[in-house]
């Protein structure tokens, strides 16, 4: 049976799947309203309990009209049930309203509570608590990871077609499925960007005729973004390409590593059989045994 | 019209009842026809030949539900179509969900006697019947009305990554399914 057989006996399954299925897109739609409805009621029932629960804690007998929003009196009638929301902090003098913004704080969890506005806008840096001062800013000296095209294409085109300069490189470089160099570069590569973090690296393969088909690949922290440059294939009519996918996975078998990149979240056994079977939807990005 | 109604203007064998089928039913007919030839003219042929086929069927048939009726000539039309002009052109997507099905019986070999017509369509509507509903609509999106991954993701409000990987799934599952029933060894 070939897949066409198989799907033409897809064809005479039972009417009431069919009709399930054309039905489907106005419940769901429906359902997802619904839902999502819900959620957000359910989010600002909670918000505003929370809140209206913090503000009857500290409510005093000339706390202001019942209100669910926080509201701002002014400074001038001297009272101390005041209470800011966002938006107005940033208008806030001193006006010695501590009970208020303390409240406030405690209702948005700020750690800092003898900051009030006012402190934060005469803020300078003497006024760095004393454990902060002294420590140096932790440098940070990667380079930021951004995707390109552009500027990776005309990186990957001044690339030397030269084996013994390519050799020479910071790429990994495969020749025939056998590692020739950068393997830590590219191990370093596997490590961050499965741990989620950006990274790039170079990948150099090569043609029977010994072309050179130069990759650069960029991991944004969410996408794999390949740009490969096969303009040095003299029997290759592709060109640049450029391609991206949400994931990569390696499986390693009788010393062989193949490594692969998809758009489906797999797990376990299942990206073995993703990567050993075909007609799955996986590109294969680069296979490779360690010299 | 309701499709007793206009299922009766065929019987009656009345010129309106393909007006009335298009008028209700072309733009169905037309978009499965176009996942799988790929172009709105050969679609449109598709379409037109399913009315021809519609009307040489009814009578003496009486369908239950006309849709599904409707739309397995039309999907059969356009298979058909679709190998007739393999040679000269190609659909991606359509060639994608082929090769997603080749992946399900790639390795195997079918018992001759467990495909006979009509016993592997009820194996498939057992294996259906047991798939929570997301992933059985999901799969008859796909390998029946042979819609791409990104109109299943609009269709059902979920990522196309989601997408991709339940179809793998289920096909998985389907293989396995197709292997315990005995079809495939």
């Amino acid at each position: 049976m070939t897949g066409k057989d198989l799907f033409r006996e897809v064809g005479n399954i039972n009417e009431k799947y069919i009709t399930e299925a054309e039905a489907t897109k106005k419940s769901i739609i429906h359902n997802v309203a619904f839902r999502r409805g819900i959620g957000t009621a359910a989010c600002l029932v909670l918000c505003v309990g929370i809140f209206a629960i913090t503000r009857t804690g500290n409510k005093s007998a000339d706390a202001p009209a019942a209100d669910s929003t926080p509201h701002y009196d002014s400074a001038a009638d001297g009272t101390n049930n005041v209470h800011m929301n966002m938006a107005e902090q940033d208008a806030v003098t001193d006006t010695g309203n501590s009970n208020g913004w303390e409240e406030f704080l405690d209702f948005i969890g700020d750690s800092e509570k003898s900051e009030s506005p006012a402190e934060r806008e005469n803020y300078t840096p003497s006024n760095t608590p004393e454990e902060v001062v002294g420590e140096e800013p932790e440098f940070n000296d990667r380079e930021e990871i951004v995707y390109d095209y552009q500027l990776l294409t005309q990186r990957l085109q001044s690339y030397s077609n030269e084996y013994e300069e390519l050799l020479k490189t910071d790429a990994f470089v495969v020749v025939h499925g056998t590692i020739k160099t950068g393997g830590d570069t590219w191990a370093s590569f596997l490590e961050d960007s499965q741990s989620g973090i950006a990274a790039k690296v170079d990948l150099i393969e090569f043609t029977e005729e010994g072309d050179a088909i130069i990759s650069a690949i960029v991991y944004d922290g969410e996408t794999y973004h390949i740009v490969m440059d096969c303009t040095r294939d003299a029997w290759g009519k592709t060109g640049i390409v450029e391609y991206e996918y949400k994931y990569l996975y390696t499986d390693t078998q009788d010393g062989r590593t193949d490594v692969v990149l998809s758009d489906m979240e797999l797990e376990g056994e299942e990206i073995q059989k993703a990567i050993r079977t075909d007609g799955f939807d996986i590109h294969y990005l680069v296979q490779y045994i360690e010299e | 019209m309701e499709d007793s109604q206009i299922i009766e203007l065929y019987w009656q064998r009345s010129e309106s009842a393909i007006a009335e089928t298009a008028k209700k039913y072309g733009k169905l007919c037309r978009h499965i026809a176009m996942n799988i030839v790929g172009n709105l003219s050969d679609a449109e042929e598709c379409e037109n030949d399913t009315y021809v086929a519609t009307w040489n069927a009814i009578p003496p048939t009486r369908p239950n539900v006309f849709s599904a009726f409707l739309t397995k000539i039309v999907r059969n039309i356009a298979l058909n179509r679709y190998e007739y002009n393999k040679a000269q052109k190609r659909n991606n997507e359509f060639d994608l969900v082929l090769d997603e099905l080749e992946g399900c019986v790639a390795g195997k070999d079918t018992v001759e006697s467990a495909y006979e017509e009509g016993v592997l369509a009820s194996i498939l509507d057992e294996f259906l019947e047991q798939l929570p509903k997301e992933k059985r609509v999901m799969f008859v999106r796909r390998y029946w009305y042979s819609d791409t991954v990104k109109d299943i993701s609009k269709r059902m409000q979920i990522s196309e990554s989601k997408v991709k990987t339940t179809l793998f799934r289920v096909r998985n599952e389907l293989q396995d399914f197709l292997t315990a029933r005995g079809v495939m060894v």
